[in-house]
């Protein structure tokens, strides 16, 4: 229990942290204001925003009140996410919450991690066991340049190439869009390019030294078969660093979404994103940012506790004898 | 200088002439059938009617929202939609006849009442809507006279009357009666195609409105008759995958192809790049007389720095673009010269020109024009790159800056640049001019500015000349030919003072798949009643 009151008070720590540095950044880059409405706005216009957001109060006000407001679950109203209107005397009266913007796209985002991961992880594991079980062999060989391929490709590039030859030269998929179960296969291929080459060389890299330990010796002389041996027992013990590398990693799809989400029109999170940075949509930006960032940390804090399920020795702040 | 993407966009032009031909020798005359998908670049930000006035700001809802009157695509002259007849009661006013028999896409009839509800709700100061960018000198309003007759009335003389009616959608007054906060995601307007749904981030859809009053209209717009049963708007940032969705096949229509793309499809099979001149600008503002360099005074050093600029190859580095005719209005604009040339190539004049300046005592040494653009501007930094080099090549020195809006916005308005004094600044910059006439062009980009107003219409203007000032602000008063005359007398006359040199029209493209004849003009709407199947 005091490991998991631990890792949520560091969790809670770091999203305030991300809070206040969204929350400062916005200001810092000028007047949020004159971002929102672009140099040509008028002074009527500017004001009218400003006392709107409440962008008339001084900064620490401000972010007092932002945080109280999240706290309640508040996010902000989007004076320009629906209404294409100027700022005027009633813009209080028609923005929309950001929060229920940012929820409506949450499930296409989790739905093309899923996915992504749906194929890296058995993918990088079979092709992580099987460069282990079969050293300096061609497997490994191949195995060891696609994982490295994988890790080192551009998404941006891979997602055109993708789409150039399924969906151009061979018709077989759609070039993007949301809706289908096959339109998530380009972008999940696409996504999970990365992590299927970090999941398979951390799982050969864990499972070689499994298969090094007197155990399996023991295993192999007791004429377990090689299958066995490998599939269950070494990645058994070898399951703590392909767990935490599957955590880093989908940690990473949730941020990485935002590139493959615009090259296949994606609805996710990471469209959403895009758009409201080029509508300057301030508390938009905000809440997406947080939205994203606390669903890191979460991530982070369920791989924690799921490290502590499969690894009872680790104790916080202790050694292990 | 000759540039292979000039070639291959007057071929491609050449082809819309060609589709263009076709697309008046065959009438479309099967029933609607099938989808129209179209690769747009952006999702809207609604689709409320007041909308209708920018094409950008939602493709396509004109199908969907028309207007009283509109702009003809290929004449650029005014048309009737559902207005019948028009005039002018006097400066202020238009009276409209309201074409009978037609109903919104709700079953609720368009009387004259409804029109002047709709007119209101989108020229209403207090919604504030984005149309208020061209709402003109005073406040619109608009009253039914009677069951056919609509009087639209502006509280100060507007002489653009007439083309602020070809903006705002006409939608339904039941709607925003009723259920007013539908009409930003629910368009209904009279147009030939119904809304049905939009799923945000992905794309919209309409379906064909059978009891359109254009079926039975013989003064209809576009071909009367629209060739595809369902429209679908599929909403594609990335150019890449615009492009890709008509090579797949999964799009008729994909818009704002990039120019290496536009190029691909003439080796390409299946499909085309169109192309056709825009109403945006890159230009070059010389600093004139306020807070300049005295240099820059000299008539023969302003006219050698313009003869020192190749324009078409400037024109050429852009990509899709042409050389333009030395003004900053496409043809048919209300002021437009057409015995307004582009500025000559000339280097070797306009060395004898600095050579004569010299003489007369002037010190070339500290001629050095800094060359400006914007980093949000398209190939800013090859082309102010080869300004440089022009200028040099003719023994004018130059400094070359790509400055972010932060820094070049103020140094390009009244309230920043007064601040720098003896400046030799040529500014390279893009301006759009959709009205169809010249009078804000000329305010905006002439007239003096105002140090005590600096957001006022003149805000980026660098010449002082209260001649021009007085004639422009008669100008800006008269109405009909005395209008067109006046403002082309004023086009020719900062034309020859070497203020503002034009560098590019800018074209847009679509990728058009084979058997689809496209029509569109200067203000790339995509209007499904101007799309057909090619026989």
């Amino acid at each position: 229990m005091a490991y998991l009151i631990k890792r949520t008070v560091n969790s809670a720590i770091i999203l305030l942290l991300t809070v206040s540095f969204v929350f400062f950044a916005g200001r810092l880059i000028g007047d949020p204001a004159l971002n929102m409405l672009g140099p040509g706005a008028s002074d009527v216009a500017l004001e009218n925003l400003r006392r709107a957001a409440g962008l008339n109060d001084p900064i620490l006000i401000q972010y007092f009140r932002y945080i109280l407001n999240l706290l309640s679950g508040d996010f902000g109203i989007s004076y320009r996410y629906g209404f294409s209107v100027l700022p005027s005397e009633k813009l209080s009266e028609i923005g929309q919450p950001v929060i229920e913007i940012v929820l409506e796209r949450l499930p296409a985002t989790f739905f093309l991690a899923g996915a992504s991961m749906g194929f890296a992880v058995p993918l990088g594991v079979i092709m992580g066991v099987t460069a282990a079980a079969n050293p300096r062999s061609i497997a490994d060989r191949i195995v060891t340049v696609m994982s490295l391929a994988g890790v080192s490709i551009v998404q941006f590039w891979l997602g055109l190439m993708l789409i150039v030859f399924f969906a151009v030269h061979l018709g077989w998929l759609p070039t993007g869009g949301y809706g289908e179960w096959w339109h998530v296969i380009l972008p999940a291929l696409t996504l999970a390019a990365r992590p299927i080459g970090r999941i398979a060389q951390v799982t050969r890299s864990a499972v070689l030294e499994e298969l090094a330990k007197p155990y399996i010796m023991t295993a192999r002389a007791k004429g377990l078969p090689p299958t066995r041996v490998v599939y269950l027992h070494s990645l058994r013990n070898a399951a703590i660093p392909i767990v935490t590398m599957i955590g880093d990693e989908l940690s990473a799809l949730l941020t990485g979404a935002i590139l493959v989400e615009k090259i296949f029109a994606w609805p996710g999170i990471g469209l959403l994103i895009i758009d409201s940075l080029s509508r300057s949509d301030l508390p938009l930006i905000q809440a997406s940012i947080i939205v994203v960032a606390a669903l890191v940390v979460c991530v982070n804090l369920l791989v924690d506790i799921a490290y502590r399920l499969l690894n009872p020795r680790i104790r916080i702040g202790k050694k292990e004898a | 200088m000759i540039n292979s993407r000039i070639v291959a966009r007057s071929l491609t032009n050449a082809c819309s002439l060609a589709v263009v031909s076709a697309f008046f020798a065959v009438p479309a005359l099967s029933a609607p059938e099938g989808t129209l998908v179209v690769a747009v670049n952006q999702e809207p930000q609604d689709l409320a009617a007041q909308g209708a006035y920018k094409e950008i700001n939602a493709t396509g809802l004109r199908n969907v929202m028309e207007t009283l009157i509109a702009v003809d695509p290929q004449t650029g002259g005014l048309i009737p939609v559902l207005a019948t007849a028009w005039e002018r009661v006097d400066g202020n006013t238009l009276r409209f006849t309201i074409r009978e028999g037609v109903t919104f896409h709700d079953g609720s009839p368009m009387t004259a009442e409804a029109v002047a509800t709709s007119i209101n709700w989108v020229w209403s100061p207090e919604n504030a809507f984005t149309i208020q960018e061209y709402a003109g000198p005073g406040t619109i309003t608009a009253s039914a006279i009677d069951e056919s007759t609509v009087e639209v009335t502006s509280d100060k003389a507007d002489p653009l009357l007439e083309f602020r009616m070809t903006l705002g959608g006409i939608s339904s007054a039941e709607q925003l009666a009723n259920s007013p906060e539908k009409h930003f995601d629910t368009p209904v307007g009279t147009g030939p195609y119904k809304f049905v749904e939009w799923a945000r981030g992905q794309y919209w859809t309409a379906a064909v409105n059978d009891s359109w009053w254009g079926l039975e209209a013989d003064d209809a717009y576009g071909t009367t008759k629209p060739d595809f049963a369902e429209l679908r708007f599929v909403f594609r940032s990335e150019d890449a995958t615009r492009a890709a969705m008509v090579q797949s096949g999964e799009a008729q229509i994909a818009m704002f192809p990039s120019a290496a793309e536009c190029e691909r499809a003439g080796e390409d099979e299946g499909y085309s790049c169109v192309t056709g001149p825009s109403t945006t600008y890159l230009y070059g503002r010389l600093d004139h007389s306020l807070h300049a360099d005295p240099i820059l005074a000299d008539p023969r050093i302003r006219e050698a720095v313009f003869l020192s600029l190749d324009i078409e190859g400037i024109a050429g580095l852009y990509g899709m673009a042409s050389v333009p005719q030395g003004q900053l209005g496409a043809r048919g604009t209300i002021g437009f010269n057409d015995n307004v040339g582009p500025y000559e190539y000339d280097p070797e004049r306009a060395m004898e020109l600095l050579s004569a300046a010299e003489a007369d005592g002037h010190d070339l040494s500290g001629l050095s024009i800094e060359v400006v653009g914007r980093d949000t501007t398209p190939r800013i930094k090859p082309i102010v790159e080869a300004i440089g080099a022009m200028l040099g090549s003719v023994g004018i020195g130059s400094e070359i800056r790509v400055q972010t809006p932060q820094e070049f916005n103020p140094r390009v308005r009244i309230a920043g640049y007064a601040n720098e004094p003896g400046r030799q600044m040529m500014q390279v910059h893009v301006k759009q001019n959709p009205s169809g006439d010249y009078g804000l062009l000329l305010l905006s980009n002439y007239a003096c500015p105002n140090i005590d107003d600096p957001t006022g219409p003149s805000r980026s203007s660098v010449y002082c000349d209260p001649e021009f000032d007085g004639e422009l602000s008669e100008a800006m008063a008269s109405f009909g030919d005395e209008r067109d005359r006046s403002m082309q007398e004023l086009v020719k006359y900062v034309h020859d003072r070497h203020l503002i040199v034009p560098l590019a029209l800018l074209d847009r493209g679509y990728l058009v798949k084979d058997g689809i004849d496209f029509v569109f003009g200067t203000d790339h709407r995509i209007q499904a009643v101007y799309v057909n199947r090619s026989e």
